[in-house]
């Protein structure tokens, strides 16, 4: 009976997860880039950025077919307005992550590995992050998800951390570079508080309830 | 007895039997005030046998056996000493088909009153126009009240119905399916006019169609075999039903 509609269900769950992994790439090329100081490959995260945008529209489009053709009520309406959610939130992070490259290619490099550290630090707890939702979502593992939430307290004080240390040392680190990796570092915990409106709409969609 | 001041209609523990068959299992349901109730479930779960219950149109079946008690603005309507004719004055009902009197538009509308002793020409007339006014169909029809009412659409038809349910000047509104026999337009015509409806009385209206129940219906049960699984807020019972039974037939995974 709602063999059609099953078929649109699974189809929007791979679509889903490409995107996922889309940015879950883009993540760990971030990473790489600042570890190796590597220009090129944070020139290709920013590029990476136009196809996580595509993805999301496609996304979007679908779930309106869906929401206009198979009317959904009850769990699968849950279903295609938390994914409408969740592709928002994951633009942004896709997003942050093009924008920290972006800020890292106008930094002077030479003294500043301290501040270099903890952006790194901030990139791999995000990283985790990311990863723990997705495990979550696939194994509706409503535990997991609660876990990744609490992980984002460590991003805030990473970040409260980067900006002591900036304000400590601006003399050395110099005003332009300060203001690169503020933005960095504001941009990654950006990123972390994204990933946990995901898990809470992961939440939504298995509960009908907001919040973890 | 007095009940909860905003429910119109009280079923407590309601059990209904056709012979042997134990058509509607301890029903609770309390329909409120002013609102849209809307029953749904597949088709032989019990939801217009309690529809009908509500203005004991189960009286005219046989073998039918009523145990438990319903409650229309706190009095017991299965209390021996009520008047079943009055009662049914109380509660008007719109069945599925259309099914007008073979008569003209404004006897058809004028029939209910006439039965409750009203005779004065003047007095009929305006009920009759109050009433049509009332369907949202007195512009399309006071040019042709004298002429047949199967000369009308199934959508006038049914509007003419609603009508003659309201010249009775009911509390309640007992709808069976209003809209499956209608198209599209005739159905949100109909709609439009329970939406204005239930600004003065007390709408609870059967029906197969889900969307409809979530564009008009503020309270919706679900009926099962013979149960209300689950009764709640409309948009909550569409949103996130707590029973799965609930979640199933909504969702089309069964019916």
């Amino acid at each position: 009976m709602r063999k059609r509609f099953q078929g649109e269900l699974e189809k929007l769950h791979k679509m889903l997860l490409k995107m996922d992994m889309t940015i879950k790439s883009n993540i760990d090329m971030m990473l790489t880039a600042l570890k190796n100081n590597d220009r090129q490959l944070a020139k290709e995260v920013i590029e990476s950025d136009d196809l996580v945008d595509k993805l999301e529209i496609e996304i979007e489009e679908f779930c309106i077919d869906i929401i206009i053709r198979q009317q959904p009520v009850a769990g699968d309406l849950r279903e295609i307005t938390s994914v409408l959610k969740m592709i928002t939130d994951l633009e942004r992070i896709s997003d942050y992550s093009a924008s920290v490259c972006e800020h890292f290619l106008d930094i002077k490099l030479d003294d500043n590995v301290k501040c270099m550290k903890k952006i790194i630090k901030l990139g791999k707890n995000a990283k985790q992050m990311f990863i723990g939702m997705i495990k979550g979502h696939m194994e509706q593992n409503d535990e997991k998800l609660k876990k990744v939430n609490e992980q984002d307290s460590v991003s805030d004080e990473i970040f409260e951390d980067l900006k002591s240390n900036i304000i400590k040392d601006i003399d050395i680190i110099g005003v332009e570079n300060s203001i690169n990796f503020i933005l960095m570092g504001r941009a990654l915990e950006r990123m972390a508080d994204h990933i946990t409106n995901i898990c809470d709409w992961i939440h939504y969609k298995m509960t009908g309830k907001f919040k973890i | 007895m007095e009940k909860e001041k905003n429910n119109k209609v009280v079923i407590e523990n309601l059990n209904l039997f056709y012979g042997e068959h134990h058509a509607l299992k301890n029903i609770n349901l309390k329909i409120p005030e002013g609102k849209i109730t809307a029953f749904i479930g597949p088709s032989g779960c019990g939801k217009s046998t309690c529809l009908k219950s509500i203005n004991r149109m189960n009286d005219l079946v046989d073998n039918c056996r009523i145990e438990g008690k319903i409650f229309i603005s706190g009095e017991d309507i299965y209390d021996p000493r009520t008047d079943v004719t009055l009662l049914r004055k109380c509660a008007g009902m719109v069945f599925q088909t259309p099914n007008p009197f073979p008569m003209s538009i404004f006897d058809n509308v004028a029939y209910g009153p006439r039965i409750h002793g009203i005779k004065d020409k003047k007095k009929l007339e305006e009920i009759v126009e109050r009433s049509l006014r009332g369907a949202a169909i007195w512009d399309d029809l006071k040019d042709k009240l004298k002429k047949s009412a199967f000369g009308l659409s199934g959508g006038q038809q049914q509007r003419l119905c609603i009508a003659r349910a309201l010249a009775i000047e009911p509390d309640i509104i007992l709808m069976d399916e209003p809209t499956s026999a209608l198209d599209p337009i005739s159905t949100l015509k109909i709609e439009d006019l329970m939406m204005e409806l239930r600004k003065k009385y007390t709408v609870i209206v059967v029906t197969h169609n889900m969307q409809q129940a979530t564009r008009i219906a503020d309270k919706t049960a679900f009926f099962l075999m013979g149960e209300v699984i689950e009764y709640s807020d409309t948009d909550r019972m569409f949103r996130n039903p707590v029973d799965k039974r609930t979640e199933d037939y909504i969702t089309g995974r069964f019916g």
